[in-house]
């Protein structure tokens, strides 16, 4: 089975070039336009093992949804990467505390973005 | 990876833009009269975050970047250190119209020239600077580009690696760095320091108790030996240590110059920043002259909306639940079409002695045409939109022109929520555009002359979108002067539109602002006056098959209405036959059809025919004339006439008979056909035959010609 890697974003470019640049990579992809979706689908099922996920959205931002994610047992060590822009530092620091693996500085490219995730998504 | 083609997702990306675009400028404009509505200025921010996110995950890096700064000044806002100043939102909103053509000229693909941006990075940066120290943008650029070329030199690193013991729970597992560190360089020796692990009873196994000791050989610098760390530096205790510490590389001829002293980096960086443009080039040169260079310019840009307008139209997006109801629709239909197999084959069970009854078959035939009906309507409604989207944009207008024409204006909107067809809706923007410019040009009173009159100071602009039977009705209604009935005749009169003796009802004379040439405007001002009259207002929404009203009051005010049919695509129609061909006439124009008497046909003037009708003269066009084809009757008192209204008065149309009432489904006749003004498309009838839809309109004025 493929290595499913779950997008969070509430942007459909953005979702649209991950889930194209990643699937073009042989990953598969689940996506969730913010957190709150995001945890639906998970409750609903859905398996994954790697998280990337914007953090300003509508609903449930990235940190709530890191945070809440953490909390499920099956999810306790799954890689999470966040997207995030260098001027967010504060919000680097707080998706590390509420368990974040790593970020993704927007804007990135196709490259960094596999860098990341090959790192984390390893099997 | 590098071959990817991330042209297929720049469309997705316009149109998330144009939206976000939209957000951002409404929301600015709101923002101004609410500055305390801390969601609304979240939603800025995201847009405003989405557009720099999506461009640059595109490559679109400059884009990215200017849209950064908005970003920074927004979230300013959001942190409370600065406040929506008008001189800031004036900024933001000049961003993003600048964003606006930055976008539109990804979507005609043409190359946008950020050196304009120069100077509101300039604006905002001072808005930043405001608050605190500014790290200007440009130095964490060069400091992220320019990384030094690696020299082949190989060094030697030691590197202690302490990390956290709740690693695992951040979801990184250790073996990662460590074979990322394998990537940049050799490993020569690994220590894993094991002094930690406590004893069995203490032990918890999703807790990470190790640290490590490298000896690492690379020819990479220190910094890119720190990134294969940069997960883990929070929390972890790293030391990188040069073995042998080596001067940090000095590849480009720029850092030569800086170490000899002759020049400082900041000369560099200007040096790199100052390339001309092209055409500045050209002209220093001589090979060409400002004027070449500014009309070429002005062609890019016409080339550029050009194609941004066919890459926009292309795509439409569409309500879920809109597309849920259709997929309910059709699952119907599929229950239909089992239902009528099974008549089949239960028929053929019975070895042929039960007939399906005409019942039976009604029963089904009445539950399509039902489905069929639903499944019409439900797709049509995919093309709707409300017109709210195009409303919003009018507030950025009537705010911009209140300031250059020193006028107090509030723009008050109503039924956002109304929706049109989208082609109709794209072809409105500009007459309603026209109409508010005049409003607010020629209609509404400067504000002294407002007091005088007893009037409020600030005028009031309403936009109001509203459905009423098969139509939306769009008005935009001022307070101002109204229409002054006697200059417009003496402008008439002058221009020799009309002759003075002639008497009008007034609803006459206010329709005479609609002919072209046409202008009340005694000057001809930045607003208006461009030779851009109500004629090409009228001549647009009539294109639609929609209709203009004025309605005025001296003193009191203007109001313009606009009346639209809901779709273009599907019509009631009368079929009529000339000859050989069917014809549609659209039901909207048509008021009547009768065939008149012989006696009722006159010729007045010179050669103008007219009928008779119940006592009122009016214009016959004998529609074989117009569309040049043998008719089976060649007169009224034969055939039929049917009467249509249009703005300019009641006209005869000529045809052999009348076949019946149906709905058509206008379709485009294609590039191959020649525009003709009296055809407003082709169709496809119940037989199988194809008919042209008739533009009245177009075939009023080729009739009276």
């Amino acid at each position: 089975m493929a290595t499913t890697i779950l997008i969070v974003d509430d942007s459909i470019s953005m979702r649209q070039m991950v889930n194209f640049v990643l699937t073009a990579s042989g990953y598969s992809v689940v996506q969730a336009v913010h957190g709150k979706d995001a945890l639906d689908k998970l409750n609903n099922g859905a398996k994954i093992d790697m998280v990337i996920t914007d953090l300003n959205m509508p609903e449930m931002d990235g940190i709530e949804f890191i945070k809440q994610f953490r909390r499920h047992p099956s999810y306790k060590f799954t890689p999470v990467v966040m997207l995030t822009t260098e001027s967010k530092d504060s919000k680097k620091q707080d998706g590390k505390q509420a368990g974040a693996s790593g970020w993704i500085v927007k804007p990135f490219t196709p490259e960094q973005l596999l860098d990341v995730v090959k790192k984390f998504a390893r099997r | 990876m590098k071959t990817m083609d991330f042209k297929k997702l720049h469309s997705i990306f316009i149109e998330e833009s144009q939206e976000r675009l939209a957000e951002l400028e409404s929301g600015l404009l709101q923002l101004e009269r609410t500055p305390d509505d801390k969601e609304l200025l979240n939603t800025i921010f995201r847009a405003a975050h989405t557009i720099k996110g999506s461009s640059g995950t595109l490559g679109l890096k400059d884009i990215s970047k200017f849209t950064h700064n908005m970003e920074e000044i927004l979230d300013l806002m959001r942190e409370g250190r600065l406040s929506p100043h008008k001189e800031i939102i004036n900024t933001l909103l000049d961003s993003t119209d600048l964003i606006k053509e930055m976008v539109e000229s990804v979507a005609s693909d043409t190359v946008f020239d950020f050196t304009r941006c120069n100077s509101l990075v300039e604006r905002m940066e001072e808005i930043r600077a405001g608050d605190r120290q500014v790290i200007p943008i440009i130095d964490q650029d060069i400091k992220g580009l320019k990384t030094t070329p690696a020299s082949s030199e190989l060094r030697t690193f030691r590197i202690i690696f302490i990390p956290p013991q709740d690693l695992f729970k951040r979801g990184i597992d250790p073996a990662i760095i460590l074979d990322d560190l394998k990537k940049i360089g050799t490993v020569a020796n690994i220590n894993a320091d094991t002094n930690n692990i406590p004893p069995l009873k203490d032990f918890n196994p999703e807790n990470l108790y190790l640290k490590w000791d490298i000896c690492f050989k690379t020819d990479k610098d220190e910094e890119e030996i720190r990134k294969v760390f940069e997960f883990v530096e929070d929390g972890s205790k790293i030391k990188i240590i040069p073995a042998s510490s080596t001067q940090k590389d000095m590849p480009l001829i720029g850092k030569m110059l800086v170490e000899e002293g002759v020049v400082s980096p900041k000369d560099i960086e200007e040096a790199l920043r100052a390339q001309k443009k092209l055409g500045e080039i050209l002209v220093e040169q001589g090979k060409a002259t400002p004027l070449q260079i500014e009309k070429v310019l002005k062609k890019q840009e016409g080339i550029k909306s050009e194609s941004f307008k066919s890459s926009v139209s292309s795509t439409i997006r569409v309500d879920l639940e809109k597309l849920d109801r259709l997929i309910n629709i059709v699952g119907e239909m599929v229950i239909i079409n089992s239902m009528f197999q099974q008549l089949v084959s239960d028929k053929q069970e019975t070895a042929g002695d039960a007939k399906i009854t005409v019942e039976q078959l009604n029963a089904i035939f009445s539950q399509l045409t039902r489905v069929s009906k639903d499944i019409q309507e439900n797709t049509m409604s995919l093309r709707m939109l409300p017109v709210g989207d195009v409303f919003r944009r009018f507030d950025r207008l009537v705010r911009e022109l209140s300031v250059s024409e020193n006028k107090k204006i509030q723009l008050v909107m109503s039924g956002e929520e109304t929706e049109l067809d989208k082609g109709v809706l794209e072809k409105i923007t500009d007459p309603l555009v026209h109409l508010i410019r005049n409003s607010i040009d020629h209609g509404i009173e400067a504000p002294k002359e407002r007091l005088l009159k007893g009037k409020t100071e600030t005028a009031i602009i309403h936009l109001t979108a509203y459905q009423l039977g098969n139509s939306v009705y769009i008005d935009v209604e001022d307070d101002g002067r109204g229409l002054n009935k006697e200059k417009i005749l003496e402008k008439a009169v002058s221009r020799g539109i009309i002759n003075g003796n002639k008497e009008l009802t007034d609803e006459e004379i206010y329709n005479l602002i609609f002919l072209p040439g046409f202008s009340t405007a005694d000057r001809v001002t930045d607003v208006s006056g461009r030779g851009v009259g109500m004629d090409v207002v009228k001549r647009n929404i009539e294109s639609l098959n929609g209709s203009v009203f004025i309605r005025t009051r001296h003193d009191a005010g203007t109001t313009i209405s606009i009346k639209l049919p809901l779709t273009l695509a599907i019509i009631d129609g009368i079929t009529v036959l000339i000859g050989n061909e069917t014809f549609v006439v659209p039901m909207a124009s048509v008021v009547e059809s009768i065939r008149p008497r012989k006696e009722d046909v006159q010729t007045i003037a010179e050669k103008e025919e007219v009928v008779n009708v119940r006592g009122e003269f009016i214009p016959l066009i004998r529609l074989y004339e117009t569309m040049n084809i043998m008719p089976g009757k060649k007169e009224p008192w034969d055939g039929i006439v049917v009467i249509v209204g249009t703005e300019n008065g009641k006209y005869c149309l000529m045809a052999d008979e009348i076949l019946g009432q149906q709905q058509v489904v206008i379709k485009n006749l294609g590039r191959a056909m020649p525009k003709v003004s009296s055809v407003a498309g082709g169709t496809i009838l119940g037989n199988g035959m194809v008919a042209l839809v008739l533009d009245v309109h177009g075939v009023v004025e080729k009739g009276i010609k």
